[in-house]
């Protein structure tokens, strides 16, 4: 219990201040499209060169929780999510704003953030020297798997017919395999130079969902009969509060999902949101409103991402080895100060580490309160006009794609994937499918080439990948997720008769 | 976008959707051809695996296409393309020549203000509706410049102009 | 205060930078770093570090502002420095000795030692040769005993092709004479973590990154002439144990401009960058952040950079 201990620095009137401004430039930074916790953590950083470290670092760790949850924002309001891991969070939670339940929405999407990321921080609290050698276990095969596992859900993810997900899934496989490749030092579908660098996803994201929203909103011409202004119904914070904890299933499957995806390193908390909408459907009695603006699916996912970050951290700091982009951006953060992360951390630099950790929590719960208290004004967004609301998308589109990493062919990727997403969405085609390719390729061949090598050094690629208890269950996993699927689709068709594509 | 209800009238012929088909099993083949026409095959293993099933999968697809209409395709009426099209044409413009040529927050402010004029439903001739499109415009565009040059410190391109 | 430093640096950037500048009031407006990987990586937070004292009055009086253009291992970032920079010396970019050189020969880019002009070196971070410390191996001399009996069974990390650790790795295999097998990474984080967990049986990795860990590690040898005395005295280099291995890999980082840009100017940065180096402040920032201190003047790097470039030639020949 000794974080309890030192909770008395996180409780001064500088720290106070300067974790407020934190949540409050974080939530804001992670609803805007673009800017994903990666890197409004990296851009932080410098602003913490002139604090001691322990205040630097409250920053920071408060930036890092309430972005996750910021990324929200935009995903249910515009569904364009903020960062990767918010994909889920859109599924329902746009369905819901255009129901008129925006507010509601946002409510429930900081409360399940909330509840969630508690889970995660107490992991990493408490778990953190046992959970840190597990997640070390960790090599190539099992992350392949892991992978591979992700693959699995791709055909059932938001498509009307599995082909077309499946396809959708192909698609974005081969948009991750394009570029130069500093494993296997080859250069893949370089067609024109803009894409040596291989397409960020990032700005594939903000392309694949911000970009059709914008021409959809467009379609209506200038008269726009079709379209009229959403209504935002006023909600009640306590009756949201209810019904998330209602959910009680959604928030324990988000939790448990998103602390096991967040300690392995290298598997990409960007998943978890994904796999915990994924699984809670199975699970769910209502599972065929998934999709339609079901609130479930928005505490799965939320409460999946958040989770998702305290663990994240474990491997960072007691073995100095970053687990996720995030982590090693905060890695930078730490050395900057001269904390370097490490069995030793907690006593080497115990008021430091505490002060980190605790900011955290902390910062749940003002990223809680902030969220809430905006949730009703921001969900006024949806209020805007379509033509300005369009312009605006396009301009932030633009610029957020330009800054993740300087590069105007970022934003010319964004433009073409965002137009040709637009022309696929018209044929059936979905686009979080063909992000999970973007994300699930390059870990899965990553690992397979890593796999492979040390298979051949050893005993053999097949031994390598097929053998040891924790490659088994994690194969079993994906037999299970694939018969699962199959049984659905086996007993849709049979329960409407036809073909459902 | 997805999974909104489509109505019963927007549903893509059965010409439109076998050619749209068709185009996506066209780039699957020329994947895979890219793929599999390589000196060093290691590399290109996932990309040779992808493409194959890519293929089939696009194969199914425009099969499916031929043998019936599939009402959850929306498609892509000659009236919504209309509608699009100077949406589009402006933010191909924006983005492949004004913002290099002209500076980022330039080209940002004339490419919003088109976009935004264009389909704003508020009379042209009325020179109110034109100080309010101004106005929101140059508002945007201060924002957009406060947060991303004052605040994260972006260092844009900057062309003819700002 | 600060928010009239950084509007006078938007201003400054928006003017048209075409008008030739005389090397007397040189420079008179903000410059700008291009670092060719991502932000909080050791090559961004040294350069950071390095570049805050800029606008000192003694210095170059006018901030230094780091951009980062991160992709393809670097590529991505000196492709569009060596054919789209300007050459007014307002636009600097930082290297990293062996990575670009290897590559100019190892890939069709844009750049290579002739176009581009160093000013001066901050840092450099030797590779050092690691091993879980639960390994049975306890010096070099063990390993390369081991490997001789079991041809191509060490797996060795590092991160990626033709960087340092790869070619620390190829040295280090030439000199064991035996066959060993070399498993990259997207990272040297990612490939610690790897001789950490066991997943390999060693890596090569930074000396300031295996310091940080040594607590898990078994640290072999430095791939280096001298050895480590501020972090690591103990540790002996490879030629101490009798093995032919010198700094070629060692992971050099300064700053350079685009060749074409005044030789007034160079001569300019190329006096006032050492001594913002050398600055106390920096150092300290240095120290504490693990990051070892090596500051070489534009004749010793441009010299650094030729030996690079033969030796590298010669050690990527062979290979596919």
């Amino acid at each position: 219990m000794e974080f309890l201990d030192h909770f008395g620095a996180v409780f001064t009137w500088s720290s106070m201040l300067i974790l407020c401004a934190g949540t409050v430039g974080g939530l804001l930074l992670g609803a805007t499209p673009g800017l994903s916790p990666t890197m409004a953590v990296a851009l932080l950083i410098p602003f913490t060169f002139h604090m001691d470290p322990a205040q630097g670092l409250m920053l920071l760790g408060a930036a890092y929780t309430s972005t996750v949850a910021g990324g929200a924002v935009s995903a249910i309001l515009l569904n364009i999510p903020g960062a990767p891991a918010n994909i889920a969070t859109a599924l329902d939670g746009n369905m819901m704003a255009r129901m008129g339940a925006g507010a509601r929405a946002l409510q429930i999407c900081f409360i399940s953030s909330a509840i969630g990321g508690v889970i995660g921080i107490l992991v990493l609290i408490f778990l953190t020297p046992v959970l840190a050698a597990w997640a070390l276990k960790f090599g190539p095969s099992h992350l392949f798997w892991v992978a591979i596992l992700g693959v699995t859900i791709i055909a059932t993810l938001d498509s009307k017919s599995v082909v077309k997900g499946l396809l959708a899934g192909c698609i974005g496989l081969w948009i991750a395999m394009i570029g130069a490749d500093t494993i296997q030092g080859v250069e893949r579908f370089i067609f024109t130079e803009e894409l040596e660098g291989g397409i960020n996803i990032i700005a594939a994201l903000i392309g694949l969902f911000a970009i059709p929203q914008v021409i959809e909103m467009l379609e209506g011409g200038r008269s726009d009969p079709r379209r009229s202004v959403f209504e935002v119904r006023r909600a009640n914070v306590w009756r949201s509060a209810l019904e998330t904890v209602s959910k009680l299933k959604a928030l324990a499957i988000g939790g448990i999902v998103g602390t096991v995806i967040g300690l392995i390193p290298g598997a990409g908390g960007q998943i978890a949101g994904l796999v915990a909408y994924d699984q809670s459907r199975r699970f769910s009695k209502v599972r065929e409103k998934y999709g339609t603006g079901e609130s479930e699916g928005v505490v799965a996912a939320e409460s999946a991402n958040n989770a998702m970050v305290g663990p994240s951290l474990v491997p960072l700091l007691t073995l100095s080895v970053p687990g996720s982009p995030t982590a090693a951006v905060l890695l930078g953060g730490l050395l900057i100060h001269g904390i370097f992360p490490g069995p030793d951390l907690f006593q080497q630099h115990a008021a430091v580490a505490y002060a980190f950790i605790n900011s955290m929590l902390i910062g749940q719960i003002l990223m809680l309160v902030f969220g809430l208290a905006i949730a009703g004004v921001s969900a006024m967004v949806i209020r805007v006009k379509p033509p300005i609301l369009a312009s605006a998308i396009l301009v932030l589109a633009v610029f957020g794609s330009y800054s993740v990493q300087h590069s105007m062919a970022d934003v010319a990727i964004m433009l073409a994937l965002g137009v040709g997403m637009y022309f696929l969405a018209q044929y059936g085609f979905s686009p979080a499918p063909l992000v999970l390719g973007i994300i699930l390729g390059p870990i899965a061949e990553y690992n397979y080439v890593q796999g492979r090598i040390l298979g051949e050094a050893q005993d053999g690629i097949a031994a390598y990948f097929l053998t040891g208890w924790l490659n088994l269950l994690l194969i079993g996993l994906v037999a299970l997720s694939l018969g699962f699927s199959l049984y659905t689709e086996i007993r849709a068709r049979t329960d409407t008769g036809e073909a459902a594509a | 976008m997805t999974g909104e209800p489509v109505p019963e009238t927007a549903t893509a012929g059965r010409l439109q959707q076998a050619v749209a088909a068709a185009i996506v099993l066209v780039a699957a083949c020329w994947i895979a051809f890219v793929s599999f026409d390589v000196e060093d095959p290691q590399p290109y293993l996932f990309p040779q695996l992808f493409s194959g099933v890519m293929v089939v999968l696009a194969l199914i697809v425009v099969v499916r296409a031929l043998r019936g209409v599939d009402r959850t395709v929306a498609g892509i009426g000659g009236r919504t393309f209309r509608n699009i099209a100077p949406g589009l044409a402006v933010m191909l413009f924006y983005v492949f020549g004004l913002a290099e040529w002209l500076g980022f927050y330039s080209a940002a402010f004339l490419a919003m203000l088109v976009l935004y004029s264009l389909y704003d439903p508020s009379p042209h001739r009325s020179v109110r509706s034109w100080a309010v499109r101004l106005a929101v415009t140059a508002g945007f565009i201060a924002v957009i410049y406060a947060v991303f040059a004052q605040g994260l410190k972006v260092h844009t391109p900057d062309g003819a102009l700002f | 205060m600060k928010m009239t430093t950084i509007a006078a640096a938007a201003l400054a950037v928006a003017l048209p930078a075409g008008l030739a500048v005389a090397a007397d009031d040189y420079p008179n407006k903000p410059i700008s770093l291009m670092i060719a990987y991502s932000p909080g990586g050791a090559t961004d937070f040294q350069a950071r570090i390095v570049t805050m004292v800029a606008a000192n009055k003694d210095l170059l009086a006018q901030p230094i502002v780091i951009i980062n253009r991160p992709g393809a291992g670097g590529r991505t970032g000196w492709n569009h420095f060596a054919s789209k920079a300007s050459t007014d010396g307002y636009q600097l970019a930082a290297y990293n000795v062996p990575h670009f050189i290897a590559q100019s020969i190892k890939f069709k880019v844009k750049y290579n030692i002739d176009n581009l002009e160093p000013i001066a070196n901050w840092g450099a971070d030797p590779a050092v040769l690691v091993v879980n410390k639960d390994s049975k191996f306890n010096s070099v001399k063990d390993l390369a005993a081991w490997a001789k009996d079991n041809p191509g069974k060490v797996t060795v990390s590092g991160a990626g092709l033709f960087v340092g650790h790869h070619i620390a790795f190829l040295q280090i295999q030439n000199a064991l004479g035996v066959k060993l097998s070399y498993v990259p990474h997207k990272g040297g984080a990612p490939a610690l973590k790897s001789v950490l967990g066991g997943q390999v049986m060693a890596g090569v990795n930074n000396l300031s990154d295996a310091f940080r860990s040594r607590a898990n590690l078994k640290i072999l040898g430095i791939a280096d002439l001298q050895r480590d005395k501020q972090f690591l005295p103990d540790v002996p280099t490879f030629k101490e144990q009798g093995y032919d291995v010198d700094d070629s890999s060692v992971n050099f980082r300064g700053i350079m401009v685009r060749k074409g840009t005044p030789q007034a100017v160079i001569d300019k940065l190329a006096k006032i960058a050492p001594a913002m180096f050398a600055n106390g402040r920096v150092a300290k920032q240095m120290r504490i952040g693990g990051s070892p201190i090596r500051i070489m003047d534009r004749a010793a790097v441009k010299k650094m950079w030729a030996e690079r470039q033969t030796f590298l030639t010669g050690l990527l020949k062979g290979l596919k």
